[in-house]
């Protein structure tokens, strides 16, 4: 698309401005308030992601071999959730515009009040499922 | 989100493999939750995808 996705406008009515921001800074804090931390894995955009995950308040994580494709991406990420002493996490792609508070609150919901045996909990919007499918 | 299970399955699996392939191998351990918001299924990474988010979110 000619520039990095996590980068497009959003909400696309506001535009990158100060009054808008970006797909990657929607997400962060759309997520921040649900989760001890957010982590942002980048590979080779690491330097053009950096200012937006510092400016709010997010880590970054280089991927050593992006290469790899984007499961190594996500590997990456889950390595750092467990070295930080955490045992659970969200998981979104930085090309999708995070789902609105009401939906995280029911994800949330979903996750603590889980049966044994539930390892995970994915959305799905109309029979189509969320990530990773 | 995902629990300290899904997160070894994930981490245990070959390099070679996809987050669609651990999921799939352990549907029967997770929950699909129905929701009201079609930005869960939405992505930019086609410029098509990209323009599709505006008409459907408005």
């Amino acid at each position: 698309m000619g520039r990095d996705k996590a980068l497009l406008p959003w909400p696309k009515d506001a535009g990158a401005t100060s009054a808008g921001g970006t797909i990657l800074s929607f997400a962060i804090k759309s997520l921040s308030p649900y989760c001890d931390f957010v982590m942002v894995v980048a590979g080779k955009n690491e330097d053009a992601l950096r200012p937006v995950v510092y400016g709010c308040g997010a880590s970054l994580i280089r991927n050593p071999m992006p290469e790899h494709g984007q499961f190594s991406s996500l590997q990456t990420g889950l390595w750092e959730v467990l070295n930080r002493g955490r045992d659970s996490a969200m998981v979104t792609l930085v090309d999708r515009p995070a789902p609105h508070a009401e939906t995280l609150d029911e994800l949330v919901k979903a996750f603590w009040t889980r049966s044994y045996g539930i390892w995970a909990i994915i959305p799905e919007y109309q029979g189509i499922m969320g990530i990773p499918s | 989100m995902i629990g300290r299970e899904m997160i070894e399955a994930f981490l245990t699996a070959p390099e070679t493999a996809n987050a669609r392939e651990i999921e799939h191998a352990n549907q029967n351990r997770i929950l699909y939750l129905p929701v009201n918001d079609p930005q869960v299924i939405m992505n930019a990474d086609t410029p098509q995808g990209y323009a599709s988010l505006e008409s459907k979110t408005g």
